[in-house]
């Protein structure tokens, strides 16, 4: 069953699309996330979701209510989605409780069922010993820890989280997550989690979406992203990857300059055909051992740069490709010095280029 | 792409193909406010301004439809006059302040002038002032006869003429000038002090000298304000009442308002051609406020860096104490002088008799706060239509705000330009149009409370809702939408959420209104009766009455009211900068 499905939804601001008939569906209980570049539309699809914008074609559906369609649009405020905002947005008049509260209070609960889903709330999120503070006095952590009690209190059917954790540092960031992933694991309820950091969605998302210029480019598990990428903006946009454009001589081999590249080719392209050959800087090996048939490259080196963990190595190949290679620190290289590059065939993969 | 297979739809409801009447029907709260406040602006804006046109297309006899009004204004040097003469006092106004506002600004903005927090708290007196009780007194300082400082003058040198006269061009444009000067001084020195201290240091770096400095990096930086204030002080000098009625008129000099004053004491009053007397007056102040606008448009010009500056500043040297006295002339003759000779003739038994102790006396505050019926309406009238109308002006000015910066309907930054329109419409025109629109069936609000209170609430009504629009713009849209996601609707978000949220800011918004209320005395001019009168047109109607006495007492009692009242607005707001009322205070969350 899904929780929540979106069908053919576009929306434009004026005569400029900000998306064009987007499909998307979320089973119930999955914590899916919403995955792209600043601009890409993932924020204006939240805000259609939760209803605080109207679409200009298409219709999206919780269960089985329509909430937006041609004919129809439920206000936000009776869709049964809550929402935690990247500002916070935790009402700086009203003290932790209070601002808890306010959802349960407006469906007029029982005092004494108010004051236990009160403390369910705050006890989910560890805030009982702020309950009676005001916002100007806690930690961006704690206010955004308000929020999400807030959301979550009134027990709503999807849970939409937009940024959720952008504006704190970067220690507190790691922890939130954390700590989101516990509550969805608490609770099982059906999450949006829009975010443009990679790292955040591999962490705490069953599923991601990659979204690209209004446009969903990939949805699968976080391991089906980084292994199989669609095309070559996940695979560049999922963790770090040298992508190579090439043209497709016979499967599993593609043209590069002058040289041509063996991988394990994802894409179905004919042959011809614009691809991307990726792989991983971890992987590219460099002076290996001699006797290699397939794959070796000689390149002079750009750039190198001691990481500490790792050293960054820039490679010029063939005068038409760079590569990027994560090589251990202790190996010294120096600016113009000749290498041999060697792409195991294993580690490469063959994908559609997702220029059009 | 995984998309489950498309579920047997549920039919969608009923189709309304009317996006109005669909949003009439999801939110009737939502419509009933909407409706409410169109009605009220179109009854506080437009149908004054509509009967203005109208009635200034008509005769005032036989009450056809003419152009013989606008014609007789054109061919009539006793109505053309006027119109040259408010020019003139506008013009000589604004120049003036911004003449003497300018440099106060710089000194006291960016100098080591001593003595600076002074000169500053006694210009923003002057700007509080009422300009008819500066007026007021002036004639008793320095009126030809009687005023003080000429019979000093003329025991000290047995001259027989006045040193002298405030019954002038000149006297009128000098007192109109002492109390524009603010505008120009306020404007100034908050665009210096906003201006990035580093544009004048990179300057100095080049070896430019503090004059160069001054002339080449400063000014023009600072222009577009100075532009700004000349324009706000010329508005200023043409749309006075108070100041050329007590000083031009006793000479039978007349200007665009004191002659529109005449029509309506003209017997049968010429209601309909000073209709069409106000039209020039309404398009100069238009005009200047679209100037000013495009001026200020270029805003970014002026404001580079919201920097903090540091505590240094240019040292004028030996300068310093020369420019004190300078900038002291200001507060001296708009603040020290007057208020000094209001208090020892309000204090006076009979003033004739000079300042002496056994000529003291508290009996002409007794007199104006107890014995005399007059003057306690007068009193308790400015309180209670100065509450009603800011409380009004903040109610619809708040809404009006949510509805223009949330755009509950399309089209709703019409209702915005309808609220703001008043600031262009001088105070008297907007007396004239209240009275036109008011005084007939169905609606004759004449005589009531009602038609002040209304014509107050629209001549404030653009500083209300400028400031709620401010308010607004600093709570996110993000608070409001929190509570939507939590099941509330818009009705309950705006009561929970965003008014508390506002609800520090308008109560200062609220004073802001209450002041100028008090001692508006243009608006309420053509609209009081005897038992409608307040505290403003109370002084107009005695002045000539001879009373001075009396009259100083009640201006007395006027200006410590305005001073309460802004006092509690200090004490209020320093209250509310406690930890936890920040708290309230930071209501962006961002």
């Amino acid at each position: 069953m899904n929780a929540l499905r979106v069908l053919g939804l576009c929306m434009s601001y004026g005569p400029v699309p900000v998306f064009d008939g987007i499909n998307l569906a979320v089973p119930d209980g999955t914590l899916l996330a919403l995955l792209g570049p600043s601009g890409c539309g993932k924020s204006t699809l939240l805000q259609l979701i939760a209803g605080f914008q109207r679409p200009s074609a298409g219709e999206i559906w919780a269960g089985d209510e329509c909430l937006s369609g041609p004919h129809v649009l439920v206000p936000t405020e009776r869709r049964g989605i809550s929402m935690v905002f990247q500002n916070y947005a935790v009402w700086p008049h009203m003290t932790v409780a209070e601002n808890v509260a306010f959802g349960l209070k407006v469906q007029r609960l029982a005092s004494s069922d108010l004051r236990q889903k009160l403390a369910r709330a705050l006890e989910m999120v560890r805030l009982e010993s702020l309950r009676d503070r005001y916002p100007a006095e806690l930690s961006g952590g704690q206010q955004q820890r308000v929020a999400l009690a807030r959301a979550l209190a009134v027990e709503p059917k999807i849970l939409a989280l937009d940024e959720p954790l952008s504006n704190l540092d970067a220690n507190l960031r790691e922890e939130m997550r954390f700590e989101i992933r516990r509550v969805h694991d608490l609770l099982g309820i059906t999450t949006l989690y829009v975010t443009h950091d990679q790292s955040e969605a591999l962490v705490t998302a069953d599923r991601i979406a990659v979204m690209r210029a209004g446009a969903l480019m990939q949805l699968g598990t976080p391991k089906d992203l980084f292994e199989h990428p669609a095309n070559s903006f996940v695979a560049s946009f999922i963790g770090n990857n040298n992508v190579i454009a090439g043209k497709l001589e016979e499967r599993g081999r593609v043209r590069v300059g002058p040289s041509s590249l063996i991988g394990i080719d994802t894409s179905g392209a004919p042959t011809g055909a614009s691809v991307a050959f990726c792989v991983r800087p971890s992987r590219v090996r460099i002076d290996p051992e001699p006797d290699i048939p397939v794959n070796v490259l000689r390149g002079t080196v750009l750039r190198s740069a001691y990481l500490g963990e790792s050293r960054d190595l820039l490679i010029e190949v063939d005068k038409v490709a760079r590569i990027r290679a994560a090589v251990p620190a202790s190996r010294e290289f120096v600016t113009g010095q000749q290498v041999t590059v060697h792409l195991p065939v294993e580690s490469c993969l063959i994908v559609n280029s997702s220029e059009t | 792409m995984s998309v489950g297979p498309v579920i047997a739809r549920r039919a969608p409801v009923a189709g309304i193909a009317d996006p109005l009447l669909d949003s009439v029907r999801l939110n009737p709260v939502r419509a009933i406010a909407v409706a409410i406040v169109i009605v009220s602006l179109l009854l506080l804006v437009l149908r004054p301004l509509g009967y203005i046109a109208y009635n200034s297309l008509h005769d005032d006899l036989s009450g056809s439809w003419t152009l013989a009004n606008y014609g007789r204004i054109l061919s009539s040097t006793t109505l053309l006059r006027p119109i040259l003469n408010s020019l003139v006092l506008g013009l000589a106004i604004a120049a003036t302040s911004v003449f003497f506002g300018v440099p106060m600004a710089w000194l006291v903005a960016r100098t080591n002038m001593p003595a600076r927090e002074w000169v500053k708290a006694l210009t923003l007196t002057a700007f509080v002032t009422p300009t008819f009780i500066g007026a007021l007194a002036w004639i008793m300082i320095a009126a030809p006869n009687s005023g003080w400082v000429n019979l000093i003058w003329r025991n000290l040198t047995g001259a027989s003429w006045p040193v002298l006269d405030i019954y002038s061009m000149g006297g009128a444009i000098f007192v109109g000038a002492i109390y524009a000067v603010p505008f120009a001084f306020t404007i100034v020195a908050a665009a210096l002090d906003e201006m990035a201290v580093e544009l004048e240091d990179a300057a100095t770096t080049l070896s430019s000298g503090t004059l160069r400095t001054m002339l080449r990096i400063t000014l023009p930086l600072a222009a577009p304000a100075i532009y700004a204030s000349f324009i706000l002080s010329f508005i200023q000098g043409v749309t006075l009442f108070g100041v050329p009625a007590f000083l031009l008129t006793p000479v039978r000099i007349s200007v665009v308002t004191t002659k529109l004053a005449e029509f309506y004491q003209a017997f049968p009053p010429e209601v309909f051609l000073a209709a069409a007397y106000c039209v020039p007056l309404l398009g100069l102040t238009a005009i200047l406020f679209y100037v000013r606008k495009r001026l200020l448009g270029r805003k970014q010009f002026v404001v580079i860096s919201g920097k903090a500056r540091g505590s240094r500043r240019i040292d004028i040297g030996r300068w310093r104490w020369p420019a004190l006295a300078i900038s002291l002339f200001v507060p001296l003759v708009a603040v020290i002088l007057p208020y000094a000779t209001l208090i020892a003739i309000s204090l006076s038994k009979a003033w004739g008799l000079g300042l002496r102790p056994d000529n003291l006396t508290l009996d002409w505050y007794a007199y104006a706060l107890f014995r005399n019926s007059q003057t306690r309406t007068a009193i308790v009238n400015s309180l209670v239509y100065a509450g009603g109308s800011a409380t009004l002006c903040i109610l619809l000015g708040a809404i009006t705000a949510y509805i223009v910066e949330r755009r509950l309907f399309r089209g709703a930054a019409w209702l915005g330009g309808l609220a703001s329109a008043p600031i262009v419409i001088p105070g008297i025109v907007l007396s004239v149009g209240f009275f036109a629109a008011y005084t007939q069936p169905p609606l004759r609000l004449y005589g009531t409370a009602a038609i002040l209170i209304a014509a107050f609430t629209a001549t404030f009504l653009p500083i209300a809702y400028a400031h709620a629009g401010t308010l607004l713009k600093g709570i996110s849209r993000d608070l409001e939408r929190a509570a939507r996601a939590v099941g509330a609707g818009e009705a309950r978000t705006f009561v929970s959420i965003t008014f508390p949220l506002m609800r520090v800011g308008l109560l200062s918004g609220w004073l802001l209104v209450f002041i100028p209320v008090t001692r508006e005395l243009s608006v309420a001019i053509f609209l009081v009766t005897p038992s409608t009168n307040v505290m403003a047109t109370l002084i107009y109607n005695f002045q000539d009455g001879g009373n001075y006495e009396a009259v100083c007492a009640l201006s007395v009692v006027l200006l410590i009211v305005t001073f309460m009242v802004v006092l509690g607005t200090r004490y209020v707001s320093t209250r509310l900068s406690s930890p936890r009322a920040q708290s309230l205070l930071q209501g962006s969350a961002t």
